[in-house]
């Protein structure tokens, strides 16, 4: 709805297509707060954060269609749009990608054990606990300490269920610190790090399941083990971003963000086609993943109204993750980039480290971190004429 | 659940234990002829156990002991098994195999094998060179292969499921979660008691897979025990299966109580490793293991290098019925048994592979020795037949089948599983199957929801809210295979009814 908006707002003519019955995504089930604070200046339900989107969207004169799914995509923009009754084909100057992402489920991360009912990744328990009143078990196990993890950890011991305890397999939670401490320790949820669920016992419903300790290599220490008996295991271990559409349209992706590789503009190696959000890099804070959304609406909107200089191919500056760094986003600029905005993951949690943002040799931008952690996406914003003459542009901590 | 009991039915002529492949396709068969058929099952659905766990592979017959039942029935039965598939529209694809040498000792292996198929009528078989392999398969590493153009792979639920119904529309009667517990003698008859009821049957087959050594000794005491063996798979999103072409398959060892870790590409798109070979001593145990999860890896990563690990969605296992115990290894022929003094009962033990295979034509032979013993199970006229065919999936369609479906049937157009395609339409179809099945597994396994790459995460939700909108489904209405396995528990204490009383 962000990039929608911009778009919009810039002067294009925009169709915003999702396949829910309303806009707002996964934010229509996020009815905690701590949405908004960046964007808005204060603390709103995901609900209320994605109706001021949509009340944006309405008076900037976005057209709609919900229900509808995007089933498929050509280099060109034609989009193949399929709801209820209906299959037709829309032809557009630009694309933007923001599709969002899904989650990481068992089967990927290979726990091993039966497969009874009761094992859900979070974010689909929480759907069917704020969306569809339903309760999915009575005592819960939750692996993972992603932020859904932790929010539905709460939600579940509000409606009356025993969560009996959070794993996570690394030494550190990977859900934001406010998170941490308002839904689990204010609940006396125990946090077990550097552990994880090693089998899923039960043939029909889950009846337990045997947590070990987890050494620096990620293997289970051997006596180690202990079980806990449930009835449900929530996952939360992980995004990716849904590139499936992007993907048979040929957008090139970046094998750790799983998104698009794009350049400054937002857009990806297929000309006129955009990313933003979390299909583009998995955001923890919806605040930032909107105002991606705007930056790659207005690149979109400029592009249609060829305001936007198409890509040179010859003169790109790459931009990579250098020591310590996970990933940067954008992949590449132009030249011509007036100012440049990164954002980028730190792979360890630290303390008072620099950010140091190189061109060739030279230090082009610094940035000091009281902490940083792998949770938290850090932007850093370079003046352009910095970036003059480097081919590459390097992001490093220490 | 709404399936019929057994209780107060009439006598059948022909009881069938266990809704496996092996029932299903004598189901089928006999709904051909003017008798009555019951099939029971303990689990909730047909083809729950060995019958989806396996590698859904058509074997053309180069593993088998020329003049054993398993070497004849494969022969036969891959042909009766494609045009089955063709008849009632069951996804399978003649892909063909590379049994692949690793290196030149395994050479002698391939050429053993290729003499034992050629001597079970095989066709064309030929060994190829090593970069002839790679040109077939490019991105494995072989020496040699073994290359077997007449195998080929099939869905095996689909199979399964298809046969089942087809047998259903056309008078058959399944009685669902019911395990027989006992089969006892009576006067004309033979009862079947189940958890649910007692069935009785003229005719008693029992295709009761891993337990039908246990369930045969009622009658027959010398039946020998059946040994499970379990064998793990990893399922590979469809990305993988974009760059496999054909069936891999090791070299077999000897002593192995499988054919070695293969890789199989499936008729959705997937790609499957596996299986894995070890003895249990539960005959139920369909658990997988980390170190077999590795290995299944490792072994399918020497075939093919470049495998993209990072792409495994899901696991299973499955259960061989072995004849032959752990201490040997190896396979024994199939087991047919009917005693002297109950020759209307007949025991198949030690179906294991190429079960799946093989399945349609034990069928045909068991149900030719049924028709030939009977008076009046007369062939029922071809006009009077019902075809329930295997519904060919909406995101296969071509662009404008797809355009037609959905301005004529507006359920087409809402789609519930993104990773799948599957629409609305398909999900109810899928829902009200003549078997009665309405757990989750059930209608996963007859239109792939929740069988994609998020498992789930997306479409569950949508399908509880069309059973919910729909059916007016509550939570405790929802199973993911039978009674015992509740997905939910109710709804949220704070409803607002409860809010209203405060």
């Amino acid at each position: 709805m962000a990039a929608a908006t911009a778009a919009a707002e810039e002067g294009s003519d925009v169709l915003l297509v999702d396949r829910n019955f309303q806009l707002g995504g996964i934010l229509n089930q996020c009815i905690h707060d701590g949405f908004g604070l960046h964007a808005f200046g204060e603390i709103l339900t995901g609900p209320e954060f994605a109706d001021r989107f949509v009340q944006r969207a309405r008076h900037a004169g976005v057209k709609t269609r919900t229900n509808t799914l995007v089933t498929d995509l050509t280099a060109d923009h034609e989009v193949i749009c399929t709801s209820r009754g209906c299959r037709d084909r829309i032809k557009a100057r630009s694309v933007i990608l923001a599709m969002g992402c899904r989650e990481r489920t068992r089967g990927m991360i290979r726990i091993p054990g039966n497969r009874p009912a009761g094992v859900y990744t979070a974010g689909t328990a929480q759907r069917l606990t704020n969306m569809t009143n339903i309760r999915i078990g009575e005592r819960i196990v939750i692996l993972g300490s992603g932020d859904i993890g932790l929010i539905m950890a709460r939600r579940l011991t509000w409606e009356g269920a025993k969560v009996i305890a959070v794993i996570e397999k690394l030494p550190y939670p990977s859900g934001l610190a406010r998170n941490i401490t308002q839904c689990l320790e204010d609940y006396d949820i125990p946090l077990h790090l550097s552990h994880s669920v090693i089998y899923v016992h039960g043939r029909d419903r889950v009846e337990a399941v045997t947590v070990a300790q987890m050494d620096e290599r990620g293997a289970s220490i051997p006596g180690s083990e202990f079980n806990l008996g449930c009835d449900t295991l929530l996952l939360s271990v992980g995004l990716i971003p849904e590139n499936d559409l992007s993907r048979r349209v040929g957008v090139a992706l970046d094998s750790t963000t799983s998104g698009a590789s794009i350049d400054n503009q937002y857009m990806t190696n297929v000309p006129g086609i955009f990313s933003c959000g979390n299909v583009l890099h998995i955001h923890d804070l919806a605040d930032w993943a909107a105002d991606e959304g705007e930056r790659a609406g207005r690149s979109a909107a400029r592009y249609t109204l060829r305001k936007l200089d198409p890509p040179d191919q010859e003169h790109r500056i790459s931009i990579n993750p250098g020591p310590g760094i996970r990933y940067v986003v954008p992949q590449t600029a132009g030249r011509s980039t007036d100012r440049l905005l990164v954002s980028f993951r730190v792979s360890e949690p630290g303390q008072n480290t620099t950010i140091r943002i190189m061109a060739s040799d030279s230090i082009i931008a610094t940035k000091k971190l009281r902490k940083s952690h792998p949770a938290t996406m850090v932007q850093m914003e370079i003046d352009s004429d910095r970036l003059f003459d480097a081919d590459s542009v390097e992001v490093r901590i220490s | 659940m709404t399936q019929s009991s057994p209780l107060d039915c009439p006598i059948f002529d022909v009881v069938v234990i266990g809704a496996g492949v092996v029932g299903s396709a004598i189901a089928r068969y006999l709904s051909r002829y003017a008798c009555s058929v019951a099939v029971v099952e303990k689990e909730s659905d047909v083809g729950m156990a060995a019958s989806c766990r396996n590698s859904g592979v058509i074997h053309a017959g180069i593993n088998y002991l020329p003049g054993s039942l398993r070497a004849r029935f494969c022969m036969e039965g891959r042909l009766l098994l494609l045009k089955l598939c063709e008849t009632l529209g069951v996804p399978h694809s003649v892909c063909g195999k590379l049994v692949v040498a690793s290196c030149d000792d395994e050479i002698p292996e391939l050429v053993r094998l290729k003499q034992q198929g050629e001597a079970n009528g095989v066709p064309n078989l030929a060994i190829v060179s090593g970069s002839e392999a790679i040109a077939l398969q490019p991105g494995i590493r072989a020496v040699a292969a073994l290359h077997v153009p007449t195998s080929g792979i099939v869905s095996p639920y689909a199979l399964t499921i298809a046969m089942a119904e087809d047998a259903a529309v056309n008078g058959v009667r399944f009685f669902l979660n019911s395990e027989v517990i006992d089969i006892n003698p009576q006067p004309g008859a033979y009862a079947a008691k189940t958890t649910t009821g007692t069935v009785r049957g003229r005719w008693i087959v029992n295709c009761g897979g891993i337990h039908a050594g246990t369930l045969a000794r009622h009658l027959a005491p010398d039946v020998p025990q059946l040994y499970p063996c379990v064998g793990e798979y990893l399922v590979m999103d469809k990305q993988a299966g974009e760059d496999l072409g054909m069936l891999i398959y090791p070299a077999p060892r000897r002593d192995s109580a499988g054919l070695g870790v293969h890789i199989t590409p499936t008729t959705d798109g997937n790609v499957l490793l596996g299986p894995s070979d070890e003895y249990v001593e539960d005959p139920e145990a369909s658990s997988c293991t980390s170190v077999t999860m590795s290995r299944l890896l490792n072994e399918a990563k020497t075939m093919w290098p470049s495998i993209p690990t990072h792409l495994v969605i899901g696991a299973y296992a499955g259960i061989r019925a072995k004849q032959t115990p752990p201490e040997t290894g190896g396979f024994a022929d199939y087991l047919i048994r009917q005693t002297p003094d109950h020759p209307r009962v007949v025991h198949l033990i030690g179906i294991e592979s190429p079960g799946l295979t093989a399945a349609p034509a034990i069928a045909r032979h068991i149900v030719d020795d049924i028709i030939q013993s009977e008076e009046g199970f007369d062939r029922k006229p071809e006009v009077t037949l019902k075809v329930r065919r295997w519904p060919q999936r909406f995101d296969e369609l071509s662009e404008a089948e797809k355009g037609r479906l959905v301005a004529e049937y507006p359920d087409y157009g809402d789609i519930v599983c993104r990773c799948e395609g599957v629409t609305k339409h398909e999900v109810l179809y899928a829902l009200n199957n003549p078997l009665g099945v309405k757990t989750l597994a059930g209608i996963k396994f007859r239109c792939r929801v929740m069988m994609g790459r998020c498992s789930g995460g997306y479409c569950l939700p949508r399908i509880v809210d069309i059973l919910q909108e729909e059916y007016g489904w509550q939570p405790e209405d929802f199973y993911l295979r039978g009674p015992a396995s509740p997905s939910f528990v109710g709804r949220l204490l704070k409803e607002d009814s409860d809010r209203q009383n405060d």
